[in-house]
């Protein structure tokens, strides 16, 4: 009972320690669709500190501006669960209808969610959960972002072979730009120059010039490419290509395809921890999360998560009960 | 030649179009393993063949293919039960002894699946072999009240099916029964 006390009070001292040297750290949530559950990973340890039970079979996850709240889709309920970060818990969520799949919120708190069966974009308060706006976009649009600087929305038109882009405060279309084929990740340079999108049956990576809002390149990248990521620095691209088990890193240069590194089976979805050296991707059939070096792309270690972990996001949490953004 | 090529990527662009159906947001998975009681190098001579899945598969009718057992190989699998699957070779992997592929072109009423995607696999175990099929895959009906016959419980009871008795009829050929 004593040595437990005295750990505590270690503990409590360490945990003040950090407070004070002002030191953030990095959590990394991860959407697991089979088990009902968001896993919480610290980027410090790579271990798993929490699990969030949430509503049945969870997909797309992203965190708002500050890094205080997470949301989730449940294409099967036609919902949306809010978690809180600091509590790491829901505590809320809203019927949108549909089948909504990406989510992503832009800087003025909007969510914008790519409904898969009504090929729409849904704006929803975030706050409130109030629905503000529904935009016909392609067909069956799964992956959704926003630009580095909040002002464009993008998506992908899985069924249509294209992205769309709108206007984040307008919620205009402002143009629909042709990729390869069944497009479902995307990603945008930190610069705000170019559009990655990963076309799961051509199995090559689109180029869009946000400039010119016109395809610069198409990139041959491995089989069935389903999550994409730029480094924070912008330097390089990794590629999650679901069928070989492989994460690829492309030189965003060349775009050169330099190395190809083994993962977990069928991996999904990619995401940077804040820190920006390393890199998680989620995979879905063996239900743990790889962690890999960005540098050399090779495997760290592979963390054990939750039956089919799909979607993750980074957010950075400083000691304090402050949280800040990760784009 | 030049029209036949045209012709032949008008073909193919028109197989993409149709193949293009949309699947639901929820995959299902499915594992099964089997071991034989035959070297690695002996079941993979059977397995590997892409386009050969009919030697070998009890619920296979006959299967045809082009493009070998290289990454963009194409098969038609023509099922005992009736109709045919088209599926495109992904990942094609000497060295560890397992391939991937996907379906190219769904045929629910054969099949009660919108998508799969799957890979198979042989490990050594002692003398003989440990064989693995998985599959990643959609149920037919992907909106969000699909009927009895087109829900995941159908969907993954075809999967498992078709990969268990195949892995049946592989250890059958494998080991000369």
């Amino acid at each position: 009972m004593q040595r437990r006390a005295l750990l505590t009070a270690t503990f409590a001292l360490l945990l003040v320690a950090v407070a004070w040297g002002g030191e953030s750290r990095g959590l990394v949530f991860v959407s697991n669709q089979d088990d009902a559950t968001v896993s919480v990973i610290d980027t410090e340890k790579d271990d798993v500190v929490a699990t969030i039970p949430v509503a049945f079979a969870p997909a797309s996850i992203t965190a708002d501006r500050d890094g205080r709240h997470l949301y989730l889709t449940h294409p099967e309920r036609g919902e949306v669960s809010v978690i809180d970060v600091g509590e790491r818990r829901v505590v809320s969520s809203f019927k949108v209808g549909g089948t909504p799949f990406g989510i992503v919120v832009s800087h003025d708190g909007t969510l914008f969610i790519a409904d898969w069966n009504n090929d729409t974009v849904t704006a929803v308060d975030a706050r409130t959960g109030k629905r503000l706006r529904e935009v016909v976009v392609g067909r069956s649009p799964a992956g959704i972002i926003t630009s580095p600087g909040g002002a464009l929305v993008i998506v992908a038109n899985r069924e249509s072979d294209s992205i769309s882009i709108l206007n984040a405060s307008t919620f205009a279309l402002v143009a629909t730009i042709p990729v390869g084929r069944a497009p479902f990740a995307l990603t945008i340079s930190p610069d705000a120059q170019h559009v990655y999108v990963a076309n799961v049956q051509s199995a090559d990576v689109s180029v869009i010039s946000t400039q010119t809002l016109q395809p610069v390149a198409s990139v041959k990248v491995g089989p069935m490419p389903y999550g994409l990521a730029t480094s924070r620095d912008g330097s390089r691209l990794l590629v999650a290509n679901q069928s070989a088990g492989t994460v690829s890193l492309l030189d965003t240069r060349d775009m050169k395809v330099f190395a190809t590194h083994k993962v977990g089976r069928f991996p999904e979805g990619l995401a940077i921890e804040p820190q920006g050296r390393k890199a998680y991707v989620a995979n879905w059939f063996s239900g743990d999360v790889s962690v890999l070096d960005i540098v050399t792309g090779a495997e760290i270690k592979r963390i054990k998560t939750g039956s089919g972990s799909r979607a993750l996001v980074a957010v950075r949490v400083p000691a304090s009960a402050h949280a800040e953004p990760m784009p | 030649m030049r029209h036949l090529r045209l012709a032949l990527t008008g073909i193919a662009f028109c197989a993409a179009v149709l193949a293009a159906h949309a699947h639901g947001p929820t995959p299902q998975k499915v594992e099964e393993s089997i071991e034989i009681s035959a070297p690695p190098d002996k079941v993979w001579e059977i397995a590997k063949e892409f386009a050969k899945i009919g030697d070998w598969h009890p619920l296979v009718e006959k299967s045809e293919g082009t493009g070998g057992n290289v990454a963009g190989a194409t098969r038609t699998v023509t099922l005992k039960s009736g109709g045919a699957l088209e599926d495109g070779l992904d990942d094609f992997n000497e060295a560890e002894k397992s391939y991937a592929y996907r379906l190219a072109k769904e045929n629910i009423e054969a099949f009660p699946v919108s998508f799969y995607s799957a890979e198979l696999s042989l490990k050594p175990n002692g003398d003989g072999t440990s064989a693995k099929w998985i599959g990643r895959f959609y149920r037919a009906d992907t909106g969000n009240f699909p009927s009895e016959t087109q829900d995941d419980a159908t969907a993954i009871a075809a999967m498992s099916n078709f990969l268990s008795e195949g892995l049946k009829g592989l250890k059958a050929k494998a080991e000369g029964k």
